[in-house]
């Protein structure tokens, strides 16, 4: 009862000072490096509205595409899934694998789910989101993701992988091609021994 | 138990009354009305995907018609927002949002340098802090395409422009910043694009033609240089380079005692 007390006090604090629903379910403040304080509401690809807190408790692996994208973003994916299949069987269970949109005007969540079958994503891991403009912009400031949008619909924009730990500070990030799979696992490690 | 909380924000926010309004909208009679046309910039756009061959340097950017705030923000509008949004404040702002150096010039949270400075720029704001204030008030940060084509200014006195440019940016940065009234407007009517701060952009990152895939984003050293001799339009317009060049070396978090900013607002 103290204890149900204790959160509805929180909660009310946290709504007083603007923070999203989901942190004052976990009480703690957030580091202030965290992507997590970025207040911005997201769509899932089925649907699911949510704030990027929800991910915190455990390692994300996150990066940005656009799923009209003929030739780079197919290759993020699949860079991310070597990733995942790099992983000991223990800690991909533990790991999310989040793709964020830059377009919110194309990228509906049905073509978010359209994306992830093609490219035959584990939905048990993974989840696609959509945003709004503002939010787009605010998530790849804080990720370090450059990108321009063209006047042929089609975006130019940096390829950068990013590890979050569990309260959504970026420990490791690679940005180019030439993803490696083992440095990812080699961190993924690191942040499951901290635990 | 979350009903119970949403149920004390629902009247919290009705006891409250304005604060619940979603959307403020732009007051326009401190904005300027720029009409669509069409501006070259000084660097080329150009597409760094797979088969996309390089624009012409001097192909036209077309822009859209837009309001743009007619002055920079000032401290005195930037200490009503962190008053209505106590995150912002220098004591609260988190990490992710701005560095160490945040809002350098203010005493403390809630003292901006008092009436003396109320008039003058605000500056010390990040990228992050700047986009919110702008949202706040219904507004955006202004495009690159969208400040650049401010400065062109249709082509008058652009001359004259490039020289007060180079010479502002020789000079050191002054103890205290002019009031922006101060600044001398150009043809549309915009006041101090030169001569008071360098100002953030919506856009800043993408500042010079190809350099997001090239160095994948990595801002090194090396980049403006090679990045930026490419497709320039006029090997002249070194003011244009020092600003290309300024912006694509920011990060989102980075403030400095002499960058800025101002609104703008897309619905005419």
């Amino acid at each position: 009862m103290s204890g149900k007390k204790r959160a509805s006090i929180v909660g009310l604090l946290c709504l007083l000072f603007l923070c999203p629903a989901s942190a004052a379910d976990r009480m703690s403040p957030l580091p202030g490096l965290s992507i997590y304080n970025l207040t911005s509401r997201w769509t899932r690809q089925d649907g699911v509205e949510t704030d990027l807190s929800a991910f915190r408790g455990h390692p994300v692996i996150v990066s940005m595409i656009y799923t009209s994208c003929p030739d780079i973003c197919p290759l993020v994916a699949e860079n991310m899934e070597q990733i995942e299949s790099a992983l000991p069987e223990r800690l991909r269970s533990q790991v999310t694998f989040a793709l964020f949109s830059f377009d919110p005007d194309k990228d509906t969540p049905s073509r978010l789910k359209d994306f992830a079958s093609l490219h035959r994503l584990d939905m048990r891991h993974w989840a696609l989101f959509r945003g709004d403009d503002a939010g787009v912009r605010e998530l790849a400031a804080a990720l370090d993701i450059s990108y321009r949008k063209n006047d042929d619909g089609s975006f130019d924009h940096a390829v950068v992988i990013s590890l979050l730990d569990a309260d959504g500070v970026v420990v490791y990030r690679q940005v180019g091609f030439g993803t490696d799979a083992k440095d990812f696992v080699s961190h993924v490690e690191a942040l499951a021994g901290t635990k | 138990m979350r009903v119970i909380v949403a149920t004390l924000a629902a009247a919290l926010l009705l006891a409250s009354g304005g604060a619940a309004q979603a959307q403020p909208q732009p007051a326009s009679d401190d904005m300027v009305l720029l009409p669509a046309g069409n501006y070259i910039p000084a660097f080329a756009r150009q597409s760094a995907r797979a088969g996309t061959a390089p624009s012409s340097p001097d192909r036209p950017v077309r822009v859209d018609a837009f309001r743009l705030d007619r002055y920079p923000v000032t401290n005195g509008q930037f200490l009503e927002f962190v008053r209505q949004h106590p995150d912002w404040r220098k004591s609260r702002v988190k990490a992710l949002f701005a560095d160490q150096h945040y809002l350098e010039r203010w005493q403390s949270d809630l003292d901006g340098g008092g009436e003396r400075s109320a008039r003058q720029p605000v500056t010390s704001v990040s990228w992050f802090a700047a986009h919110a204030y702008c949202v706040s008030q219904g507004k955006d940060l202004p495009t690159t395409d969208q400040w650049e084509y401010a400065l062109s200014d249709r082509g008058r006195n652009q001359e004259e422009v490039k020289t007060a440019a180079l010479a502002w940016y020789g000079r050191p940065n002054p103890q205290t910043l002019p009031d922006v009234e101060t600044a001398s407007a150009n043809g549309f009517g915009v006041h101090g694009l030169v001569g008071l701060v360098w100002e953030w952009t919506l856009d800043f990152q993408n500042a010079l033609p190809g350099s997001d895939l090239r160095n994948g984003g990595d801002k090194g050293g090396g980049q403006f240089c090679g990045g930026a001799s490419f497709g320039a339009k006029d090997a002249s317009d070194y003011a244009a380079f020092m600003r290309y060049s300024l912006r694509s070396s920011l990060k989102a978090a980075y403030t400095t005692e002499n960058l800025g900013f101002r609104c703008a607002s897309r619905t005419p």
